[in-house]
């Protein structure tokens, strides 16, 4: 009994802070976004409507479909930075296909051809033993390199009307584009919280040897993050056909940082072992908001740009401070 | 006493390198048995050979009579023998119950039924809290490892290795990075695990702590078996010349 109340050193205010620690995290995410919509609402007259609030959201859906692959892709602890590349290669074959086949078969060549990168680049990044820093910088290039030869540099212009009505048209007021975004954020997310995989997601990237030594297969995990953040990818891809109609080999040029901007800023660690679907879309939500509210005040993409790296680095720098002080 | 593990003229070989040569000893049903020597003597390696992390290039492993190829980690779960390593294996953003649970998470019947199964975190601390108590260890399940001290972390570490309800538990170097205090803790948890019926192979350099824990000593010098000594038979000074690669000057 006397040895009971030694085992325990742990400090009660520690595990309040932890056990408050992710929902402070969330609460903080949400207030940035209220106040900054606050301030954007008291200096621009647009700002606050709900016309403009649909906008935000239309504008960051892809952002966050492609979030949510990055999301578990980090926490694993692993990074993927082809992800535009894919995108348009996936959208410029799925375009063509829908051209000369029909909308099933070019969804399902955009989505076979995301799937295939993201598998690509998880097997040789394991087997290979190559970071996937690395090997998808390799990847980026040669998405984006095939899928200007795909497309002959010449945009790709889809009109189907099944097409359009599945990934572009609205639900009532709402755009399809918002569902798709919402409904593969709740699978993602459920995934991530409560399934086993997600739990060994979290573990692989938490600490990978005590994983290994669980009997967890972390390669088979980290294969398969990389290939669901490229099948991420090919929907992006199929959602900016819906959008707007073509496809082009420059689209999505850089979304790859604007990304996992979101995803840190939302909470993700990117050492690995934390993170969380809502914390990604708020960082989403956040970087629209300051994007919007700065269009609306008339700043162009220059203080757009400036301000997001400093929004990166200050929700670092809150967040991610150990104990003693340092930076973990 | 019956041996549970019976090593016969266990080899290992890394390239050129001969990491073991002609092990053969016993390990007997519920005790502590010490695997002692210096660095680079083959300890961890004989540890991964008896958990399944690496395989022997020679010799064999009966396992209560039996003879027994242990692939994998899941080989050596499945005949009752669990692993601590050295290098705090635990994951430690995780709670305790999800760090003894994993690899190993109950499950319970998603929306979808048993199509969709999601991990049970109710039962899963419910569990944990019944381990953790069984082991007098006061922890919370539902706390991040990371909050708890060296020796603390160490033990949930080792409740996760009881969690399948193993006959054997190796432990490997548990009081390497511990305090004198923690250290204490381990050893305790380490007599009551014994107590509880579990065979123990305990690796240390700690000579302190094995003989205020284990039975018997197998000492290990460059790759070879020196001896295995009963602790009540042997001082710390002739256990250290063994180590030293030296047999024991035996009156007897």
């Amino acid at each position: 009994m006397v040895l009971m109340a030694t085992t325990s050193t742990s400090d009660i205010g520690k595990l309040v802070s932890d056990r408050l620690g992710r929902f402070g995290e969330i609460a903080l995410l949400v207030g940035a976004i209220v106040l900054l919509g606050g301030i954007f609402t008291a200096t621009s007259p647009v700002f606050f409507s709900i016309g403009n609030f649909v906008n935000i959201i239309r504008q960051t859906s892809i952002v966050i479909v492609l979030g949510l692959g990055m999301t578990y892709v980090i926490i694993s602890a692993e990074i993927d930075v082809s992800i535009g590349g894919v995108m348009a290669l996936s959208a410029v074959s799925a375009g063509l296909v829908i051209n000369a086949v029909g909308p099933f078969a070019g969804a399902v060549v955009g989505l076979l051809v995301g799937l295939g990168f993201g598998l690509a680049n998880g097997l040789v990044t394991i087997r290979f033993g190559i970071p996937s820093f690395i090997v998808t910088i390799g990847t980026l290039g040669i998405a984006r390199g095939a899928a200007f030869i795909v497309s002959q540099q010449r945009p790709i212009i889809v009109r189907n009307a099944a097409f359009e009505t599945a990934f572009g048209g609205t639900v009532g007021p709402v755009p399809v584009l918002i569902l798709w975004a919402l409904g593969l954020a709740i699978v993602a997310g459920i995934a991530l919280w409560r399934t086993r995989f997600g739990r060994h997601v979290y573990a692989t990237g938490d600490s990978e040897q005590a994983s290994r030594y669980s009997g967890i297969n972390t390669d088979r995990v980290k294969i398969m993050t990389l290939a669901l953040a490229g099948l991420a990818a090919g929907i992006a891809g199929l959602l900016f056909i819906g959008r707007l109609g073509a496809a082009r080999a420059d689209m999505a040029s850089g979304i790859e940082l604007a990304v996992i901007a979101a995803v840190i800023i939302g909470g993700t660690s990117l050492f690995g072992g934390r993170g969380s679907i809502v914390g990604t879309i708020l960082g989403a939500l956040l970087i629209s908001v300051i994007d919007n509210g700065l269009t609306l005040l008339g700043f162009g993409s220059s203080w757009q740009q400036l301000i997001r790296g400093v929004v990166i680095i200050a929700a670092v720098a809150l967040r991610d401070r150990d104990e003693e002080g340092s930076f973990l | 006493m019956s041996e549970v593990i019976e090593l016969e003229h266990i080899s290992k070989q890394f390239g050129q390198v001969q990491a073991l040569e002609d092990v053969s000893f016993g390990i007997e049903e519920n005790e502590v048995l010490a695997l002692v020597g210096d660095n680079g003597a083959g300890k961890s390696t004989l540890i991964k050979i008896i958990s399944g992390v690496l395989q022997q290039t020679s010799g064999t492993i009966y396992i209560r009579g039996e003879e027994a190829e242990i692939g994998d980690y899941n080989d050596a779960e499945a005949r009752g023998i669990e692993t601590v390593y050295q290098d705090l294996a635990i994951a430690p953003n995780r709670t305790v119950a999800q760090n003894i649970f994993l690899g190993n998470e109950i499950l319970e019947s998603g929306p979808l039924g048993k199509l969709l199964r999601f991990v049970d975190d109710d039962q899963m601390e419910r569990e944990a809290s019944e381990l953790l108590s069984r082991l007098e260890l006061n922890l919370d399940p539902g706390s991040a490892v990371k909050n708890f001290s060296g020796g603390e972390q160490q033990s949930v570490a080792i409740a996760r290795a009881l969690q399948s309800d193993p006959d054997i538990v190796i432990l490997d170097e548990p009081t390497s990075a511990l305090s004198l205090d923690a250290t204490q803790r381990v050893l305790d948890l380490i007599k009551r695990l014994n107590e509880q019926n579990v065979t123990i192979i305990f690796i240390s350099h700690n000579l302190e702590a094995v003989f205020n824990v284990a039975d018997r000593a197998a000492i290990l010098a460059s790759g070879r078996l020196v001896g295995v000594e009963d602790l009540t038979d042997v001082t710390e000074d002739e256990l250290v010349g063994m180590m030293m690669g030296r047999a024991r000057q035996s009156a007897d």
